[in-house]
């Protein structure tokens, strides 16, 4: 797993402070991994407890629907032959700020997103072929190349209506898929190697406010 | 030996060039001149950078944006002098998809020229998507939702520097 780092900038710089957390509401931590560092601050009439995973936590995992029919044709080139595709939220921080006051009001912080792509894909002479058979079947391209794990810095503002509880969540979006790279040789199967790769594709955040 | 003695005449006269640049610099100049906003992404921030409702409106195959944004004078005074030219852009709330899915055409981003975009004390960024022409009502529905949407600072490669989310929501008093 790939951990998410924060950078601490703005909130220095500007004076807000960093928090860096995830809110059990949020995230299903799965058996095994560390608990969650927990802070808490007041920023004027912000109430904040944020909550940072050291190993980002996987969640909301979605089957992706892939066509599995066979072709009545026997196909030449390499193909990748999927088992399982999932669509999944790879989160390493949350917050729920109360905002007790009358008046609207704004929560900055600088996340660092860490994208990736890496599994088991077969030989590593094969790596970059079967990377694109892969995506190619799946639909979803990947942010970085195979094996590759870059991390950007994004800040983030989130506006907070006046007398709300708002839960915020940012991460990767990505996906986790398992199959085999078939190959073929005078119209029969000449190898099948078994195969996984997990990557990322986007970022997501998401936001919920509710009446205090 | 004549060309050693031009080459090193050359060398002085963009030596002096360097040197008259510099000295007409304030140490305040210096530091607030950057070559790309993705350099201070931190000072786009709830204090310096605040926003306005996003208005959304429709018209045939085109939904219309428009948002007020408020920029405070230091962070103002620094996205002016950066030499890099950045922009504006509104698109759904990261892993979200509702505008997405009724996009016929990739929108152009707004240049982030902030003398054309001035409009009073603020300033007013606006921009137009064209839309399939066979949407549904519900997802027309969605798309005039400003809660669906996020405001995109992006630098000189179109790559995400920061984002403000919550456009329903007024910051501006």
């Amino acid at each position: 797993l790939k951990t998410i780092k924060f950078s601490a900038l703005a909130a220095l710089t500007l004076g807000f402070s960093i928090f860096s957390l995830t809110p059990t509401s949020l995230a299903y931590a799965s058996k095994g991994d560390s608990p969650p560092i927990i802070t808490h601050e007041k920023q004027g009439d912000l109430d904040i407890t944020s909550y940072y995973y050291e190993n980002p936590v996987s969640y909301d995992f979605k089957i992706q629907e892939t066509d599995s029919i066979t072709p009545f044709y026997i196909p030449i080139e390499p193909e990748y032959l999927v088992t399982t595709t999932s669509k999944y939220k790879k989160k390493s921080w949350g917050t729920v700020i109360k905002n007790d006051s009358s008046v609207n009001d704004s929560v900055t912080k600088t996340v660092s997103r860490t994208t990736f792509a890496n599994g088991s894909i077969g030989a590593s002479a094969e790596t970059a072929v079967n990377w694109k058979l892969i995506q190619g079947k799946v639909g979803i391209k990947g942010e970085v190349s195979w094996g590759a794990s870059t991390t950007t810095s994004i800040s983030y503002t989130w506006n907070l209506p006046a007398r709300t509880t708002t839960t915020i969540a940012t991460g990767s979006m990505a996906v986790l898929t398992t199959g085999s790279i078939v190959k073929y040789k005078l119209g029969k199967v000449s190898s099948r190697t078994p195969v996984n790769a997990d990557y990322s594709y986007d970022e997501y955040s998401d936001k919920v406010s509710k009446p205090l | 030996m004549v060309i050693i003695s031009l080459i090193f005449m050359a060398g002085c006269e963009n030596q002096a060039i360097v040197n008259n640049e510099s000295e007409n610099q304030t140490p305040n100049q210096v530091e607030k001149s950057f070559i790309s906003v993705s350099e201070y992404n931190e000072l786009i921030n709830g204090q310096n950078f605040k926003t306005g409702v996003l208005n959304i409106s429709r018209k045939d195959d085109y939904i219309y944006l428009s948002m007020n944004i408020s920029i405070s004078p230091e962070l103002e005074e620094i996205m002016m002098n950066t030499k890099e030219e950045f922009y504006f852009n509104f698109a759904d709330i990261e892993g979200r998809d509702s505008l997405t899915k009724v996009i016929a055409e990739t929108p152009t981003f707004i240049e982030g020229d902030l003398e054309k975009l001035k409009d009073g004390d603020n300033y007013l960024i606006s921009q137009q998507i064209k839309i399939k022409p066979d949407i549904s009502s519900i997802e027309i529905k969605e798309i005039l939702s400003p809660e669906i949407y996020e405001l995109q600072v992006l630098d000189e490669n179109g790559q995400l520097v920061a984002v403000t989310i919550g456009l329903d929501i007024n910051l501006i008093y």
